[in-house]
Parts: structure tokens; sequence; C-alpha cells
């Protein structure tokens, strides 16, 4: 399974956390919401762009391009608390790499959204917002298939970060 | 800037436990909709997605104003007449 950390996250763990850079756009205060996002792009696909894409309605080299945008079908993104018992919840062990481990996401669907064929997950500095150009990924990996969706289906998704 | 304003979700609970969540202001037609499929999955054993995660006995719906008040413990507004549950 392919997996990535966006420039946008490696702004968010090292540049601010470290030198108290403000990223652009924010990341959620804390209680806030981080935003689960799946998209068509597969992680491995465009690796011309791989460090910095964004978030797009239309597919194309650079970027990411998130299901249910032009019809919702249910879809929208999932809210995750920025917290120790949303994102990140630490479940690495002291000695060992740094992991984290999100509570499990569900997204059902009322009808087949546009564009569907989910190919990838995403953990996006918001749940709403989306826009041609908005560069909010922090990272992500890719499904274990690509699912299409139609009216009575729901997925489930358990996010999981590990350093090493 | 991002916001965390969200539109109103549905969330329909299940015997199994795990509930469902219906995002992007899902209308009680589309709920409807929904619930009756789902109904028919676990009447035939059909899987409730791609991912062949099993389907649920849908036991209750409410609509909430953001997802994360039901996080929260707000109570939301029953819908489980209106989309079918019980009759």
């Amino acid at each position: 399974m392919a997996y990535i950390l966006m420039q946008q996250g490696e702004d968010a763990f090292i540049r601010t956390t470290l030198a108290g850079v403000a990223a652009s756009p924010a990341i959620p205060n804390p209680g806030g919401n981080w935003g689960l996002a799946m998209a068509t792009t597969a992680v491995g696909s465009n690796t011309a762009a791989n460090k910095e894409r964004v978030m797009s309605t239309t597919s194309g080299t650079g970027k990411i391009q998130e299901i249910g945008q032009s019809v919702a079908g249910g879809y929208a993104r999932a809210p995750i608390v920025r917290s120790a018992v949303g994102w990140p919840n630490p479940t690495g062990h002291p000695g060992a790499s740094y992991s984290s481990t999100s509570p499990q996401q569900s997204f059902s669907f009322t009808g087949a959204p546009t564009a569907n064929g989910a190919a990838s997950w995403w953990l996006c500095k918001g749940t709403t917002g989306i826009s041609v150009g908005s560069d909010d990924l922090m990272f992500g990996a890719d499904l274990a298939a690509i699912r299409n969706f139609a009216a009575g289906d729901t997925e489930n998704i358990t996010i999981s970060y590990q350093q090493t | 800037m991002m916001s965390d304003i969200q539109t109103r979700v549905a969330v329909l609970e299940t015997k199994e436990g795990q509930p469902f969540i219906l995002r992007a202001n899902p209308t009680i037609k589309e709920i409807q909709g929904f619930v009756r499929e789902q109904n028919r999955r676990v009447d035939v054993g059909a899987p409730a997605g791609p991912s062949g995660i099993p389907a649920r006995h849908i036991t209750s719906a409410k609509y909430f104003d953001n997802e994360v008040d039901m996080y929260e413990g707000k109570s939301g507004t029953d819908i489980s007449g209106a989309v079918g549950i019980g009759a």
C-alpha cells in the first residue's frame, strides 16, 4: 500500500512545531476538526508532483481529485477531532517509532457520488472549504482497492500514522 | 481559511452498534432510500458496501445540525417515523 506525507504535513509536523511558523491554511485549533477525505487519485500516481498536491474537482497531474464534489450522494469529509482521543492519538511505545491511530470513521452513501471510485484517503486540515487549488493535505494512503459507491453503501476507514 | 461549518447529517443507529452517518444534508427521501436498501441487504445477506462490511439493522434515525453535535452528546431531531423505521 502506497502512502505519503505531503508538504503541508511536513510544514505542520516540523516547521510549525519547531520554528513556530504558522501553516497556511492553518491547522485546526485544539478541539477543532481535521477532515478525513477520500479521493479518486491513487497515492502511487502523479509521482512528479508528489510533494505538493492540491485538492481539485478535476483530475490531472499534481492534483488530488476528491470524490463527491459534483454530486455528494451523502459524501462529505468526516470530522476527526484534533486531540489525543481523535488524531493524533499516540499509540507508539517508548523506544519505538512514534505512531498514532484515529478512531474509525464511516462514510455512508445515499447515491452514487460524482466523482466516484475512491482510491485513497487523506487527512486534511479542514472538514469543508474544498476548492480547486486548496492545498490542505496532510498525509494519506491508498485504500485496499478502488471503491465505487452506490446508494446504501458504507465504507469504514481507520487512519494510522507511523514515523520511521 | 478553512471553515469548520458542516451541513446537516443523519445518524442512523443500528442494532449492531456502529451507526450509519449520512452527510451532505441528506433529504428525508434520500434517507428513506438508504434505509430501504440497507434492510434489503440485511434480508438477502448482502454486504453494506464494496469493502464487504456486513449490512446492519437500522433501529432509529436522527438529524443533527452538525456531526460534531452527535459526538458531544447533544440530542438531535428524531426522524425515525418519517423515514419508515418502526412503521
